[in-house]
């Protein structure tokens, strides 16, 4: 288990990285004891896990029947990508609205740093920190609580496993600063969603890769 | 929702589960669903408190849920069938002619069903959950222009459907929610569950 992560986080994060990589497939049963197993905890978190798993889509729960895997593939890569795109457009657009001044310098000042940023851990901490200032100065309870109900897709830290992601964001994150600064609230979203979709087709080139190995091993 | 609890009340879990008759584990499980769509702040060793709803909190949730409709109406625009875009059709005739909310509200949440059908995006389905409907029953009669926004929405919709524009159909759900989201903040105003925004 990772620093401050609970038993029922650990186990989220095990099942998303099995349907990820095809170990567990659309319309199959969650087999909760082995998983229980598998990651070493009772059933109890395995049952937080669900919850969890289920209100971000990876998982439908049927009463006294079980918790079936949903489909996860190409679609599912791009719907969650543009979701994405437009939660961080919405940050953008309500941080132009309810942003002081001093906030937005800082902010640049985070997006230059980010530039500068190239080992994949640094460059994750250093955007992580940029994504949830925007996500601060937009002011928006609503949005931080979506989006601490969305969890990272893709096992692992993004910007090691995802080809060009590094300077796919980097890019992107430039010209949603220049979109800040000139406070062009249109402009943000649209980047925003464009970045996103970037994304989600390099992710989508990586999960075949990853299913095809698999189905070879 | 009917006021009793208010913004940083804590949750008293062993009440609760004494109240409803319940172990205390499904309203553990209840706490970290609801944590999830953001009604409570779950902060572990201290317990779970309410989250406040502000004006802004409001218009924010319904700018957002019409972010995922859109989304979702995009979906349709690609998938529907002549055959599922009739169904439509029909069902919205029968909400401008049900008699009354009683009637309205199940055709409207069957109209809204029939959509995460044929989207069929497990994905945009659950980002609707986490952004629930704020108001858990009798919308129609709590926003009373709800109705009509609901009826005149669908209808812009369903034109833009017709057309095959993703962007229209797109617009008219973004542009429906963002006025519900107007309404329910007067109607909140109103009555007095609301407390001024931070901006």
């Amino acid at each position: 288990m990772r620093d401050g992560e609970t038993s029922a986080d650990a186990v989220a994060r095990f099942v998303r990285r099995l349907i990820f990589e095809g170990a567990l497939t659309a319309g199959q049963r969650l087999p909760q004891d082995d998983i229980a197993e598998a990651v070493g905890v009772s059933r109890i978190p395995v049952r937080e896990a669900i919850i969890a798993l289920e209100r971000e889509g990876w998982l439908q729960v049927e009463r006294h029947r079980g918790a079936f895997v949903t489909v996860f593939d190409d679609q599912a890569v791009l719907d969650r990508f543009a979701l994405y795109g437009r939660f961080y457009g919405f940050a953008a657009r309500r941080a132009i609205a309810r942003m002081s001044a001093e906030e937005l310098s800082s902010l640049g000042v985070l997006a230059a740093g980010l530039v500068r940023t190239s080992s994949a851990a640094a460059f994750d901490r250093a955007n992580t920190l940029y994504i949830s200032t925007l996500v601060n100065f937009s002011g928006s309870n609503r949005l931080r609580a979506i989006l601490r109900s969305t969890a990272q897709i893709v096992p692992g830290n993004f910007f090691s496993t995802v080809p060009n992601s590094i300077a796919i964001q980097r890019e992107e994150v430039v010209a949603l600063q220049a979109a800040l600064d000139l406070a062009d609230a249109q402009l943000a979203d649209r980047i925003c969603a464009r970045m996103e979709n970037r994304h989600a087709l390099q992710v989508i080139e990586i999960m075949h890769a990853r299913r095809s190995s698999g189905a070879r091993s | 929702m009917s006021g009793e609890l208010r913004k940083d009340a804590h949750l008293r879990q062993d009440e609760i589960a004494d109240e409803l008759g319940v172990s205390r584990i499904p309203v553990r499980e209840a706490i970290i669903a609801l944590d999830r769509e953001g009604w409570l702040r779950f902060e572990s060793n201290r317990g779970a408190y309410v989250a406040g709803l502000e004006r802004d909190d409001i218009r924010d949730h319904y700018e957002l849920r019409g972010l995922v409709f859109g989304l979702v109406a995009r979906r349709v625009v690609d998938r529907a069938t002549d055959e599922e875009i009739a169904a439509l059709v029909l069902l919205r005739r029968a909400m401008v002619t049900a008699i009354d909310n009683d009637a309205f509200a199940p055709l409207n949440d069957r109209f809204i069903g029939k959509l995460l059908k044929i989207a069929d995006s497990p994905r945009l389905a659950a980002a609707l959950i986490v952004t629930p409907a704020i108001i858990p029953s009798g919308f129609f009669e709590f926003v009373p222009t709800g109705r009509t926004t609901q009826e005149a929405g669908w209808g812009a919709f369903l034109k833009a459907l017709r057309i095959r524009s993703a962007d229209g159909a797109d617009a008219a759900l973004l542009a429906m929610l963002r006025k519900q989201g107007d309404a329910v903040v007067s109607a909140f105003t109103a009555s007095g569950l609301v407390v001024d925004s931070y901006t």
